[in-house]
């Protein structure tokens, strides 16, 4: 107790020395502007004044005051003012929010509160609180002032053991500092334990009861009074500090999808850790970890129709989470990748996927408008950010956007987001706060227009993007880059295109043999072999004609491949010598196509020549036998020459089917 | 099928089934990422997606020039000029174009699965060689082996973001296209292998191999009389583009003018320009004058070349063979000479058994495609066999080396399948005498299997039963074994990559009693802590094995990393692991050393740790270092390494000893402490630290964090400074204990 004692002591020698320094400073500044009119005010008095200070929570001070004000002026007053120190103002103060009612129960009215001068003798920043109506002389309201602080509280000792309990303490004014008079005013001091090591005991009265100390009631308090408070206690919760929360979401129309991310980078500020991590130490004190302030897990809360639910950080996927989803919410409980003690960081991403049904609202008269809702922040609940960064990616095409605010942000800007499949890129709003505490997840609404056509955008420019590709590519297969053209694969080329009708009438012909074959066969089954002639007379006419194809093909090749190569040359029979033989005396390709489709024909001819004689051996047996019996000799030699035909004609047509294969490689 | 001409329906066949073999390869890659999550893997990839990184934030040309001051401390690592960029590159320009065409994809998940990515386009390379070798069909088959043979999967599951990843498939392509070049003679195809060749050089330090093969390859033609102008035309464009262009890599620079190991190559150069010189001569000249003018100039210029070259390395201009070479010829070398890189395993020679872990049915039909390669002895199979020695042999040396071997044995076995298939399956009968129609070669028939055994049963029909190769059961006999062996085979490809190759040996897993899968991160778990709790300049001493992955995951200055190039360095953190904590104290002040981190297994049986490498410490800092260290001293008088009772008292004053085991006891509460990869109990003996304070030890004990103490104000050593302080708190302490009793005694008495 006696360094603690001591150097709160010299603490405050120290604030009593500042105290008199600003004294001078301000009498000399006010001996030079006579009378500065924002200093103390006097159109209303605070009648009566209840202020609490709640410290429950270590990373966010709460102070809640309950303020009966009276116009004093003949004339009334309309404006009140608060007052901040300046520093508190620009480094700790998150939220200052003023509630107007006119009974100490009545309903609500919320007041503007701006930003008003500086009080450069007090250093003090004063908000103007701008009333719903005009006060008359002695009327009375009352004012709930909602304020949120961070930074407010700090560990002492600065360092403790991982075995031991976090203190903190909270320095500052027993009284509300108000540019008026007060006529009553009290303080309440919450601390989260009843364990208070020490606060201080002046100006009188001060009781403590359990884990609430009282300053005052005090009567008369006169304007910016000032009484020191001091309170030292134990809480073993960890002042957690967010130094930079990035917050990005897409908006997916074709998927009603809303994707979200958030970067956190976490510090733990409360009392650091006084020697090393141990190991051993830690699991063996397992129990008592409620009692310390390292931080184990961290509860994170997501819509409940949360999917695709992410924990990373830079190095990869932390596998220690748990996800439970509950009727109004989805729980993420993650566990860092080690336990976090005073002074260590820990830097994290999650995300998740969530259906835009219940942030998106279409207009019912306009349908190409939506309202879009989202809170500006969430997830996780009792620290302080110290900067926050909120983006949000509308679809492609949406315009127009409307924003309202819940409070001021330090930074809007507009920016474009290229992601997968974009042309023109998505719109991008974001948003820049610093200080955010919990009392900032109020929702942002953002009205935008998205014309149904912007839905199209994106197959039209990947069908685009593949019918260039595919055109390119038929561009590209017909350009010739070659510097010396090669005879023979012109050539090639050129025959390429016969090739293909010339595989067509091939099968059209073997198709018809076929057709032929099961003609003979289902006659035969049927007994009327006789008709054979006139069953197959058509079929024949086309094989017939099909084979005239074939060599006029084979010509129609021969030709087009010396018009080609020699269009100017006029004498056909030199031209042929030129091209049936090339310098090495091999022939040509064209030359050799031409004989191969003639060996095809010729190969066809003699199939169907050969199944002609064999159907009409079995034909004549047929008959023969309708009329006599055949003697066995001759019918085991008929028997013998059929089946010679049949393998032939096997044979034949597997070369067939090969030299077809042969003219189209 | 598709109403096609059958020639565009089996092409159309050929590109379904290749692109389902790609789709293949990839996706049998990716067990880690499933099993775990999208993550880098084991230690090199750390470092080469680290510079990645530096590439992509900061363009190509800082990254030449970037000096890496996280690793070797107080060295650092000019990385532009020690590295193979080509990967890095590589992902870096996949990256660049991805996010060009508005795909925001993270370099992380590049990185992933550039490996899987590069096996798919092996398994095409692989389909287009042996396609030169024989035929599609056996390209197809050497497609879907490359894609699943275990020895190349080893390399390149997804996360394995390391230069063999990419490398295997330059390599296979870089020898098609060489193949492709001799063949037609062709100067275009020759410059397109000098450009993969590029490539190649800029990805792995293996182009050594392409190097030596392709100058032997074409020794080996010339030998056997098959010198031709398109041998003289492919090889010289390559060769001249593809060692230009080799020399634009900072990290070769004039390599290829001055070491041994690119000589062959610019000797056979020389070699094809007399020759071709030669051939112009006897062209003008008679045989009998031909005759004395061919000695006399083939001698000079061979004995002027070989002086030239024997000068030029006694001159010191050409550096003989390094110590990683010689360690190919001589697998006792590095023992010897270089412990460093004996102590990497994937440095020892090869085990009989991996040969058949890692190829299993390919082993076996390995040879047999060699001899098929012997029947037909075209040029290319010339290439073939000279590959298939060369890279058996080097198989045999380092377990490593195991990966330039798979793509040749695929090559092979798929040559010997189709071979086999074809023998009996398009051949219909014996050869029909009867007909005289030109009767169709054999060659024409290839590839379409189906079709021929269809005609095959149709004339089977009519034709009277055929015997011997042609007999429908000797056919059953050959494709029934033949569909099994390549279903087991498929089923152990799957097996293996499974089990053995898709652990990303970052993360751990193991079975929890109920069965479900409990991951062990441990070694995250503290690099993150490094990464976010240690000052930013902290040097970290560490075994070069976690160098990279400290540097890439915790971004903070080393002392030694992966890349061993620096012996005395590593044999100086050797040597502060394996004194007593006074020298070492001394070895880490001289280094500015911070934080020390060791690996220990043995609270949760994790065999890869410090106390198991620490024979390689002692080995490697005895090297250097032999007055220091003794690695005698480690070994109880009866031979053995020991942590127990019996260790000796060096092993127990090592810095490592103690700091491995330092309150490891108090786990087991006065019970026998006992060290479950080692089976030995730790004496319950408490460990006193005076150099270093426990800072941080993960979940499962696996790191441990040391931070070093800052040196004693008044100049005593720090075991001295620290007993001197003991004492005396003890004594204080004992009196106002003792103070204490006697008032609560005083108390009790009231």
């Amino acid at each position: 107790m006696l360094p603690h004692s001591r150097s709160t002591a010299m603490r405050l020698c120290l604030l009593t020395i500042l105290a008199i320094l600003s004294f001078t400073t301000a009498t000399t500044a006010s001996s030079a502007a006579a009378v500065d009119p924002t200093s103390v005010r006097e159109d209303f008095i605070n009648t009566n004044l209840h202020r609490i200070l709640d410290l429950t929570n270590p990373s966010i001070m709460r102070e809640h005051s309950t303020v009966v004000i009276k116009a004093v002026n003949d004339a009334g007053a309309k404006e009140y003012y608060l007052t901040v120190p300046a520093e508190i103002s620009e480094k700790s103060l998150a939220v200052l929010e003023v509630e107007v009612r006119q009974s100490k129960n009545g309903e609500g009215v919320k007041a503007v509160v701006m930003k008003d001068k500086y009080d450069a003798s007090r250093s003090a920043q004063l908000y103007k609180v701008k009333l719903p109506n005009h006060l008359k002389k002695d009327e009375v309201v009352y004012l709930i002032i909602n304020a949120a602080y961070t930074n407010a509280v700090k560990p002492f000792p600065k360092e403790v053991t991982m075995k031991s309990m976090q203190h903190l303490e909270y320095q500052g004014n027993a009284y509300l500092w108000s540019p008026y008079r007060s006529e009553r005013q009290k303080t309440t001091v919450r601390v989260p334990r009843d364990e208070v090591l020490r606060f201080t005991s002046q100006p009188e009265p001060v009781t403590k009861n359990g884990n609430v100390v009282t300053y005052g009631p005090y009567d008369n308090v006169e304007p910016y009074a000032s009484g020191f408070l001091h309170v030292h206690y134990a809480d073993p919760k960890a002042i957690l500090v967010v130094k930079s929360l990035e917050r990005k979401m897409e908006i997916s129309h074709l998927g009603g999808n809303l994707a979200v991310q958030e970067d956190y980078e976490l510090h733990h500020e409360g009392a650091k850790l006084k020697g090393h991590f141990s190991r051993v130490d830690y699991s063996f004190s397992q129990w008592n970890h409620h009692q310390t302030n390292v931080v184990k897990d961290l509860t994170i809360t997501l819509p409940p129709d949360a999917k695709h639910v992410f924990y990373r950080d830079t190095i990869g996927n932390v596998s220690t989470s748990n996800l439970r989803h509950e009727r109004q919410r989805s729980v993420l409980n993650i566990r860092p990748r080690y336990p976090v003690y005073g002074g260590w960081k820990y830097t994290w991403h999650h995300g998740y996927n969530v259906p835009t049904t219940s942030f998106l609202k279409r207009n019912t008269e306009h349908p190409s408008q939506f309202a879009f809702r989202i809170p500006f922040i969430g997830g996780l609940p009792n620290v302080t950010i110290t900067k926050a960064v909120v983006s949000i990616v509308f679809p492609e095409g949406a315009k127009n956007f409307k924003i309202r605010k819940p409070f001021d942000m330090d930074r809007v800007s507009e920016s474009t987001t290229y992601t997968y499949l974009d042309t023109t890129g998505r719109p991008t709003i974001t948003f820049e706060k610093h200080n955010v505490v919990d009392e900032h997840s109020q929702p942002l609404l953002i009205t935008y227009e998205l014309p149904a056509t912007s839905l199209l955008q994106k197959p039209f420019a990947v069908s685009l993007a593949f019918f260039a590709l595919f055109a390119l590519g038929a561009v590209y297969s017909r350009l010739d880059l070659s510097i010396t053209k090669d005879p023979k694969a012109e050539q090639e080329q050129l025959l390429q295109t016969y090739r293909s009708t010339v595989d067509k009438l091939a099968r059209a012909e073997t198709r018809l043999v076929n057709n032929l074959a099961s003609v003979f066969r289902s006659l035969k089954s049927e007994k009327r072999l006789a008709e054979y002639k006139d069953a197959t007379a058509d079929i024949e006419v086309k094989i017939k004609a099909g084979w005239a194809k074939l060599v006029d093909a084979a010509k129609q090749a021969e030709n087009a491949v010396l018009t080609t190569i020699h269009p100017a040359s006029s004498s056909p029979t030199t031209t042929t010598k030129a091209t049936t033989t090339t310098l090495n005396g091999s022939l040509s390709p064209a030359a050799t196509f031409a004989a191969q489709i003639r060996q095809l024909q010729r190969l066809q001819e003699q199939r169907l020549a050969k199944m002609r004689a064999m159907h009409e051996h079995i034909v004549r047996a047929t008959t023969a036998k309708s009329d006599a019996k055949l003697d066995p000799a001759a019918r085991k030699e008929l028997e013998s020459v059929v089946a010679n035909l049949d393998r032939e004609i096997e044979q034949l047509a597997e070369q067939i089917r090969v030299a077809g294969q042969k003219l189209v490689d | 099928m598709l109403g096609l001409s059958p020639s565009s329906e089996s092409a159309w066949l050929r590109v379904t089934v290749l692109s389902l073999i790609a789709i293949l390869a990839f996706s049998t890659r990716l067990f880690s990422i499933l099993r775990f999550e999208s993550v880098i893997h084991e230690f090199d990839p750390w470092f080469n997606y680290r510079t990645t990184i530096e590439l992509v934030e900061n363009g190509y040309y800082n990254f030449v020039n970037w000096f890496d001051e996280l690793s070797w401390y107080p060295l650092g690592r000019v990385v532009g000029g020690t590295v193979y960029p080509g990967i890095m590159v590589t992902a870096g320009l996949i990256h660049k174009v991805l996010n060009w065409l508005n795909f925001p994809i993270h370099i992380r998940e590049v990185c992933v699965f550039l490996a899987p990515l590069f096996s798919a386009f092996t398994a095409v390379a692989a389909y287009l060689l042996t396609s030169e070798m024989k035929n599609t069909s056996a390209g197809l088959l050497a497609a879907a082996f490359i894609g699943i043979a275990p020895g190349y999967i080893s390399r390149s599951v997804a996360g394995s973001y390391d230069n063999e990843g990419i490398a295997i498939f330059l390599l296979v392509y870089t020898f098609y296209l060489w193949i492709k070049a001799v063949k037609m003679g062709s100067a275009f195809y020759g410059a397109m292998t000098a450009i993969f060749y590029f490539w190649m050089v800029s990805a792995w330090g293996g182009y050594v191999f392409i190097t030596n093969l392709i100058p032997l390859h074409v020794f080996a033609l010339i030998l056997m009389g098959r010198y031709s102008p398109r041998l003289y035309v492919s090889y010289s464009t390559f060769y001249i583009i593809g060692t230009i262009s080799s020399m634009l890599i900072p990290f070769v620079g004039f390599q290829p003018t001055r070491t041994s190991e690119h000589m062959a190559a610019l000797g056979i150069f020389g070699l094809l320009q007399i020759i071709a010189f030669v051939e112009l001569i006897r062209s003008h000249l008679s045989a009998n004058q031909f005759q004395i003018l061919f000695y006399g100039l083939i001698s000079g210029f061979f004995l002027l070349g070989l002086a030239g070259l024997v000068a030029l390395t006694v001159g010191g201009y050409i550096a003989p063979w390094t110590g990683r070479f010689y360690s190919l010829w001589d697998t006792g070398y590095a023992k010897i000479h270089i412990p460093i890189i004996a102590s990497v395993s994937e440095h020892q020679p090869t085990p009989w058994t991996s040969f058949f872990f890692d190829l299993q049915l390919l082993m076996v039909l390995f040879p047999a495609g060699i001899y098929f390669c012997f029947q037909e002895l075209r040029d290319e199979h010339v290439f073939v066999l000279l590959y298939a020695g060369t890279a058996s042999y080097f198989a045999g040396v380092m377990v490593r080396l195991m990966l330039t071997l798979t793509p040749i044995v695929c090559v092979a076995a798929a040559i010997a399948i189709t071979t086999g298939l074809e023998t009996f399956l398009t051949s219909t009968g014996p050869p029909p005498a009867a007909v005289a129609v030109s009767s169709p070669t054999l060659d024409e028939k290839k590839g379409k299997d189906a079709k021929a055994a269809k005609s095959v049963e149709k004339k089977q029909k009519n034709a009277p039963r055929v015997k011997g190769v042609w007999s429908w059961d000797a056919k059953l006999a050959l494709i029934v074994p033949i569909t099994i062996m390549l279903a087991q085979f498929a089923f152990h490809c799957t097996w293996v990559t499974s089990n053995a190759y898709s652990s990303p040996s970052i993360v751990l897993a193991s079975r929890k009693a109920d069965g479900s899968q409990h991951i062990i991160d441990d070694f995250r778990e503290a690099y993150y802590w490094l990464r976010q709790n240690t000052h930013e300049k902290a040097k970290i001493m560490s075994w070069w094995d976690y160098g990279y992955q400290i540097t890439g995951m915790s971004n903070r200055t080393v002392l030694v990393d992966n890349n061993t190039w620096n012996n005395t360095h590593i044999a100086t953190v050797g040597k502060a692991m394996s004194c007593s904590e006074d020298v070492s104290y001394e070895v880490m002040r001289k280094l500015d050393v911070d934080y020390v981190l060791v690996i220990f297994g043995g609270a949760i049986g994790y065999s890869g740790d410090d106390i198991n490498k620490f024979l390689w410490m002692i080995r490697i800092g005895e090297g250097v270092y032999p007055k220091d260290v003794t690695e005698r001293k480690f070994f109880t008088e009866r031979g053995e390494y020991k942590v127990d009772e019996q260790a000796t008292p060096t092993m127990k004053n090592s810095l490592m000893y103690k700091m491995s085991y330092y309150r490891f006891p108090e786990l087991f509460g006065g019970g026998p402490a006992h060290d479950s990869v080692r089976g030995a109990t730790i004496p319950n003996k408490p460990i006193k630290l005076t150099t270093v304070d426990e800072v941080y030890t993960t979940e499962n004990w696996i790191v441990r964090i040391y931070q070093v103490k800052k040196p004693d104000n008044i100049g005593r050593t720090m075991s001295a400074a620290s007993t001197f302080g003991k004492k005396r708190r003890r004594r204080v302490r004992k009196r106002t204990a003792a103070r204490r009793s006697t008032a609560g005694r005083r108390r009790r008495q009231d």
